[in-house]
């Protein structure tokens, strides 16, 4: 058997150093790719809570990876295990490409996924699914009841978008045997009427996601209009409690990635992707100005803790 | 300009002033273009972008319990549901206030604590920030509670007690704060029409239209009766204003207001001799009024004014004993003014506002000063306020007005006020203000003359019967107002209580008088402001309260009362007010109102100086809603004074049962 002198030896071990090793550092499998259109605060943080709770589970922080979309384009990064999608635009393009892993979306509201589901024929159940960005109806609802029972009239102002949400919302309105006023803007139909009418029947608007019924241009408009008419705002976003919103339900960037990690470490384990569902732990932002100026009693913690137990307890 | 020239029509060159502005600021606003209208898609920005502060920190509610006095809110449902056809004869529901229905001396009025002879010239009148006090003759609060159709107003905040803290000089006992619809509840068609006893004819058309980005709203009505019986005649107040509302970035708004009142009253009386004749009194009101608002952040913002009024007054006396005399009191009068005040909260617990106003008031009367120079008085206004939550519990409010009258010289009104929240919904409030009302420009140079070779044969020495002649050396009246207010709120019973004791001690309060032998009259400063002890202060005491009660569901129950030891009156008695409002909707749209209200007699009428007697008054309002469609209205009737006659300002004044009907609608 041939077996090379000393000289020959020294350069294959050379040709293993140079090019061997590298190989071999990489060559740890790329188990989790979290991708995203862009990086933002929000994507970056959820990105980093969920990398260090799965390598609090064992999982190396050297599987895991996050690119851009247009990165992981340019790379053909292709992950072995499960791919976590944040924002609408990455779990849309998820939903296109042809993987054969599963993909968890997050950042992506109920009503964007279905039809994401809907346009790309994907099963959601097994191999696409998705954390919600939007609260449940009911835990909206049970906020309003915990922190404001004395104004039981609840107005919704929706659109296009938000009237998909409305047999939910009649349903978990009977279920607490509350009163929702609602009333629906059509694409191009001015709101200034609607908006007056459903005014003077609340007590409080609950605003529910909807670039035509709530955007920049609008949102000033509805807030001072409902101030006027001494209707307080229940949000879903904590910028709008900053804007004059009374209170907002929403969940953490670090929450969102907390959940997705626990959504994906029984698939690094083999098992199948758990079914689309909402945000688990949330929080409450009190405009605290706001309160004591309509003389309202409201801590964000005691809420937040007092909804939780609600929770459990059902 | 002849009496009968206006009395018919309306007046083409006042119109065009206000309506050259409005145009050019419609077509400005056709041009903007237009919000863009993106097909709606939800993407996870809408959760997690930032949007626009909306209420920084001015825009905040200010709670009743924390404000720096008693106030008073008349909101748009309250309102309507009185029937009143204009904002003085709402007033009666305040507690403290005395009101008028008359046109007599100028326009209905309103005052508080005080008389109504004087003009009711103590108590400031705002429309959305701007002053329509009326600084002609003697000031006034009647000509600026018409400035605007009843049906554009927000709600009324009426501030009891002094607020020159805050206002200046004319917020002397107290404030009127009328406050209009924003523009955003006013899109749309509406028209009234209402139509009824005693010549009522009221008719309002109002057009909103606009984006959210700009809007716009137009209002026109008049306002039409044949007047008290036994008083001059029919009065007439036709109003055209226009208001629009420009959001120009996320940070900066921009409203512009611009409008026109004109008041043609029939007064006098057949037998008023040459200086009271049967007349029309003709009070044209104009003006233009620019705000601007910038956010700077959630916790501090600007707002600039400028403001534009002008005032033409015609009243022309009819003289049959002297033809050749010119008995044309009327007149002009002019303001500008310029307004800058920054609010910041430091922290949670402190906050405060500060700013500063220019103003110029012009006023040209060849009859009431014997010239046609214009006499000019400058006010340079340096304000501030703070609130400070000493503790969660206590709160203080402490600021003062500093005012340079360029003709009466400083002024300093300080006001501290502390509300201790007692436990929730139960508040105390003490405090103690200072004011001062800087004599009028009548009251510093008024000179009324009539001149004519027909008063020199009546043996008039130089054919001039001089009626007014200042002696000038006016200073400042002033004022010590100390209060303790209790407000309770009594969420089980749905019952608020709001109770006033106040002390209000004057001084130099400015009189007309005259010398035994003298038939010129002028002014002076009275120590104690009463003849009937010149030397002591004039004190006034007493207490006053509202009630709000709402027992059961759409029902409300208002109730007020004021119990005054007056010192304003001669000679000095106690007095009494009270004022009930029932309101209750019933099923299928249908409203019922029954207001009550009641004052005593008093020692001297505004306008004679004879006793009056007590006034009760009871009015009653049934009103139904209209729906088609998407389209709404209302069809209601309304009786006032139920009961019989009773003198109002004048003993030959009668206010006579009168009902009207008023039909609504809304597109």
């Amino acid at each position: 058997m041939y077996w090379p002198g000393p000289s020959l030896r020294l350069a294959f071990l050379c040709l293993l150093l140079g090019c061997g090793l590298p190989l071999w550092v990489h060559a740890a499998p790329l188990q989790v790719l979290i991708v995203s259109a862009e990086r933002n605060a929000a994507f970056t943080e959820a990105a980093e809570v969920f990398t260090t709770e799965l390598e609090r589970g064992g999982v190396a922080r050297s599987s895991v990876q996050y690119l851009t979309l247009a990165q992981a384009r340019s790379t053909g990064a292709k992950p072995d295990q499960v791919v976590l999608a944040l924002g609408v635009e990455a779990a849309t393009e998820m939903a296109r490409t042809e993987t054969r892993v599963p993909v968890l979306g997050a950042f992506v509201p109920s009503a964007s996924f279905e039809a994401i589901v809907r346009n790309n024929q994907r099963r959601a159940a097994s191999a696409f699914s998705v954390i919600y960005l939007n609260q449940p109806l009911g835990r909206q609802l049970d906020l309003i009841q915990l922190a404001l029972p004395q104004r039981p009239r609840i107005g919704v102002l929706l659109g296009t978008v938000s009237s998909e949400h409305l047999p939910v919302l009649e349903e978990e309105r009977r279920k607490r045997s509350m009163s929702v006023l609602q009333s629906q803007v059509d694409a191009n139909e001015p709101m200034f009427a609607k908006l007056q009418t459903l005014l003077e029947g609340s007590q409080v608007l609950l605003a529910l996601p909807d670039p035509q019924v709530y955007n920049s241009g609008s949102l000033q408009n509805i807030l001072l209009s409902a101030l006027r008419a001494n209707v307080p705002m229940v949000s879903f976003s904590p910028a709008y409690v900053k804007a004059g919103a009374l209170m907002a339900i929403y969940t953490t960037p670090a929450q969102v990635g907390q959940q997705a990690a626990q959504l994906i470490r029984p698939v690094l384990q083999g098992k199948d992707l758990a079914p689309p569902q909402y945000p688990r732990e949330f929080w409450i932002e009190v405009n605290g100005s706001l309160a004591r100026s309509m003389n309202l009693d409201l801590d964000a913690h005691t809420l937040t803790e007092r909804l939780k137990r609600l929770e459990q307890k059902k | 300009m002849s009496r009968d020239k206006h009395s018919d029509t309306w007046s083409t060159a006042p119109l065009l002033r206000v309506a050259c502005p409005m145009l050019a600021i419609t077509v400005l606003g056709w041009l903007a273009p237009a919000h863009a209208q993106g097909s709606p898609q939800l993407s996870e920005s809408e959760f997690l972008n930032d949007v626009p502060i909306v209420l920084s920190v001015s825009r905040m509610p200010q709670r009743l319990d924390e404000t720096p006095g008693s106030v008073t809110l008349l909101d748009r449902a309250m309102i309507r549901a009185t029937g009143a056809r204009d904002v003085a004869d709402l007033l009666r529901y305040v507690p403290g206030f005395e009101v008028s229905s008359s046109f007599e001396s100028n326009a209905p009025q309103a005052s508080y604590h005080d008389s109504l002879k004087d003009y009711s010239n103590r108590v400031q009148v705002m429309v959305d920030g701007r002053s329509v006090y009326s600084p002609f003759l003697l000031g006034s609060t009647g000509p600026g509670l018409q400035a605007v159709a009843i049906d554009d107003i927000e709600r009324i905040e009426v501030i009891r007690g002094t607020n020159a803290a805050a206002y200046g000089a004319r917020a002397f006992l107290g404030m009127i704060n009328i406050v209009t619809r924003d523009t955003i509840d006013t899109m749309g068609v509406t028209a009234n029409l209402a139509q009824g006893d005693n010549g009522i004819r009221d008719t309002l058309v109002r057009l909103g239209w606009g984006d959210n980005q700009a809007r716009f709203r137009i209002t026109a009505d008049q306002r039409t009766d044949s007047g008290l019986l036994g008083a001059g005649g029919r009065d007439h107040v036709r109003r055209v204003n226009f208001r629009s509302t420009f959001q120009a970035s996320d940070k900066d708004r921009l409203d512009v207001r611009a409008g026109q009142s004109v008041i043609d009253a029939g007064v006098g009386s057949a037998n008023g001799g040459s200086g009271n004749g049967l007349r029309n009194r003709w009070i044209d009101t104009s003006f233009v009024q620019v705000d601007w608002s910038r956010i700077l952040h959630a916790d501090a913002d600007l707002a600039f004014q400028y403001a534009h009024m002008d005032e033409s007054i015609q009243d022309q006396v009819p003289n049959s004993d002297f033809t050749d005399v010119l008995m044309n009191r009327g007149g002009r009068a002019s303001s500008d003014s310029m307004m800058a005040q920054h609010t910041a909260r430091f922290n949670p617990s402190l906050q405060w506002i500060w700013g500063a106003e220019l103003r110029q008031e012009r006023i040209a009367s060849r009859i009431l000063y014997d010239t046609d120079d214009a006499f000019a008085t400058n006010f340079y206004r340096i304000f501030f306020n703070a609130q400070w939550h000493i503790v969660p519990s206590l709160v203080l409010n402490a600021g003062s007005m500093l005012e340079r009258n360029s003709v009466s010289g400083d002024t300093a009104s300080p006001r501290t006020m502390l509300n201790w929240h007692l436990m929730p919904g139960q508040t105390l409030r003490y405090g103690v203000s200072k004011a001062h009302r800087p004599p009028s420009t009548f009251e510093n140079f008024g000179h009324l003359v009539y001149r004519s070779p027909s008063l020199a044969a009546a043996g008039f020495p130089k054919g001039e019967f001089v009626d007014f002649q200042s002696r000038g050396g006016l200073v400042p009246e002033s004022i010590v107002s100390r209060e303790v207010g209790y407000l309770g709120t009594f969420d089980s019973l749905q019952l608020d209580v709001d109770l006033r004791v106040f002390d209000e001690t004057s001084t130099n309060i400015i009189r007309e008088k005259k010398e035994a032998n003298d038939y010129t009259k002028y002014f002076v400063n009275i120590p104690g402001g009463n003849w009937s002890d010149l030397s002591a202060p004039l004190n006034t005491h007493g207490a006053e309260f509202q009630l709000k009660w709402r027992p059961w569901q759409g029902g409300q129950w208002s109730l007020s009362h004021l119990w005054i030891d007056n010192g304003r009156l001669y000679p000095r008695m106690p007095l009494t007010g009270s004022s009930l409002l029932v309101t209750q909707r019933f099923p299928m749209g249908f409203h019922v109102s029954l207001m009550r209200s009641r004052t005593d007699a008093v020692p001297e009428m505004p306008n004679n100086g004879v006793p009056g007697p007590a006034v009760n008054r009871t009015d009653l309002r049934i009103a139904k809603e209209l729906q088609w469609g998407s389209r709404k209205g209302e069809v209601s009737w309304v009786v006032q004074n139920a009961g019989t006659a009773y003198p109002d300002f004048d003993p030959n004044f009668q206010f006579v049962r009168q009902a009207y009907v008023m039909l609504r609608l809304e597109n």
